[in-house]
């Protein structure tokens, strides 16, 4: 069972962010692009905080965390959108559809570790 | 803003006379040439060595084993097409240039500002402004510092290259869209020096697996993609993001005859063998096409467009009168 999910195409982005997560506490889950990310939510119901990229195959971010509040009903777990987009229609969408968070990449954990614990009941 | 006269372009220089070859120095210094001096017997291995040139200033007195340098300029132009040869004239024997001929244009001795023209309109035809290269420059090292944080980064003085020889094994290439350009992006490197580098520990920790190539190629695409999202952030318009579509790097790894479009799924491959009827024992030429529908597929929207599409437009060939 996992806390976290990870989810981004890159395979050394979800290296990055899990390294760090790990070593500060966090079980994490990964999936390679939104379509995996909504699967392993619907199998996983401990996690409390998806973590994902916003561009990525088959289906993009913005459209999981969608599916997330609407097909699943999950209305409970955190979203943070960990991404290189910064534009104001898409931070717009992603609150519209109940994104909780988001960062602009390059990830620096540091910053966003005490909000992560949150999150995840860890503090 | 649109001040664009730093960029330099490296060429190669075959001229022999020592007093040209002073001015014509004197002359790449102003225009922002950099030139590589070299003789007819060694002009070949240069191109070899150096894939990064802009063109060629060549001197139709050069000595030349031939003994005709437009046979030297023919060698040149089969190799590299896309460099464009500029020819100091030294004799009043006829000469085309341009189509056809491997010299893109000629320039009479001591006219230096008809050389200045041809370089101005072959070498530098695409002007950048300082404002853009400074700042792709700026957002670029930061990506790549947040990328390898454990390395020293800076850059070498930007310039411009017309030559089409990719650098390294390892390259990306992500498309650019904005209100004021539609392109590329590329990326290029050396798939052992980008290997030596994680060993000697530029990267994080622990990532990167046993850095076979595919954990190298992955880590070239997501530097591809932070540099990317910083050029989208700083230089594209709220207008233009209405037309944005979501963007992966395509990698490739020539060494390895590799290229991914981030998708793990598959790929629609259809192979056409085109043969000689007149010679049946000869082999085939093969042709492989692959559709990959990596970004977006939905095949039920296609059932229902799938039927119309097929009794819709015009017979090829035909004239059709409106």
């Amino acid at each position: 069972m996992a806390n976290v999910l990870v989810v981004d195409d890159s395979n050394t982005m979800r290296e990055i962010v899990t390294n760090f997560l790990t070593q500060n506490g966090f079980q994490v889950a990964v999936a390679t692009d939104g379509r995996d990310g909504l699967e392993r939510l619907r199998g996983d119901p401990e996690i409390r905080l998806v973590l994902s990229d916003v561009n990525m195959p088959n289906m993009d971010g913005l459209t999981m965390a969608e599916k997330i509040r609407t097909e699943l009903g999950n209305q409970e777990v955190r979203i943070v959108m960990l991404t290189t987009e910064s534009n104001a229609v898409m931070r717009s969408r992603g609150r519209e559809i109940g994104v909780t968070g988001w960062i602009v990449k390059p990830f620096r954990g540091e910053a966003v570790l005490g909000p992560f614990k949150k999150f995840c009941g860890m503090t | 803003m649109n001040d664009t006269t730093y960029l330099k372009a490296k060429v190669l220089l075959l001229d022999q006379d020592p007093e040209q070859c002073r001015q014509l120095t004197e002359f790449c210094d102003e225009a922002g040439l950099l030139p590589l001096l070299r003789t007819a017997h060694d002009a070949l291995t240069s191109l070899s060595q150096h894939k990064d040139l802009a063109g060629v200033l060549l001197a139709e007195d050069m000595p030349c084993e031939s003994g005709d340098v437009l046979l030297l300029a023919q060698s040149i132009h089969r190799q590299r097409p896309e460099l464009p040869i500029i020819l100091r004239r030294t004799s009043l024997r006829s000469l085309s240039a341009g189509d056809g001929s491997p010299i893109a244009y000629t320039w009479n001795t001591g006219d230096m500002e008809q050389l200045r023209v041809h370089v101005g309109r072959c070498i530098f035809s695409l002007r950048y402004p300082v404002a853009l290269v400074d700042g792709i420059v700026d957002l670029t090292l930061n990506a790549l510092q947040s990328m390898f944080p454990n390395a020293g980064v800076i850059n070498e003085p930007p310039y411009v290259v017309h030559d089409r020889i990719i650098y390294g094994e390892v390259s990306t290439l992500i498309p650019i869209e904005s209100t004021w350009c539609r392109g590329y992006m590329m990326l290029q490197t050396e798939e052992s020096a980008l290997r030596q580098g994680l060993i000697q520990g530029f990267g994080y920790a622990g990532v990167g697996g046993d850095l076979n190539f595919r954990e190298l190629n992955n880590m070239l695409g997501e530097t591809t993609n932070l540099i990317w999202g910083a050029f989208k952030n700083r230089y594209i318009p709220p207008e233009a993001f209405a037309n944005q579509q979501t963007q992966v790097p395509i990698v490739i790894n020539h060494a390895h005859k590799y290229i991914s479009f981030g998708s793990p799924d598959p790929q629609l491959c259809i192979r056409y063998q085109l043969t000689d009827a007149a010679r049946p024992g000869l082999s085939a030429l093969t042709i492989v096409q692959r559709f990959i529908f990596n970004l977006h597929w939905s095949p039920e929207n296609f059932e229902q467009f799938s039927s119309a599409a097929t009794n819709s437009g015009s017979a090829t060939g035909e004239l059709e009168f409106f």
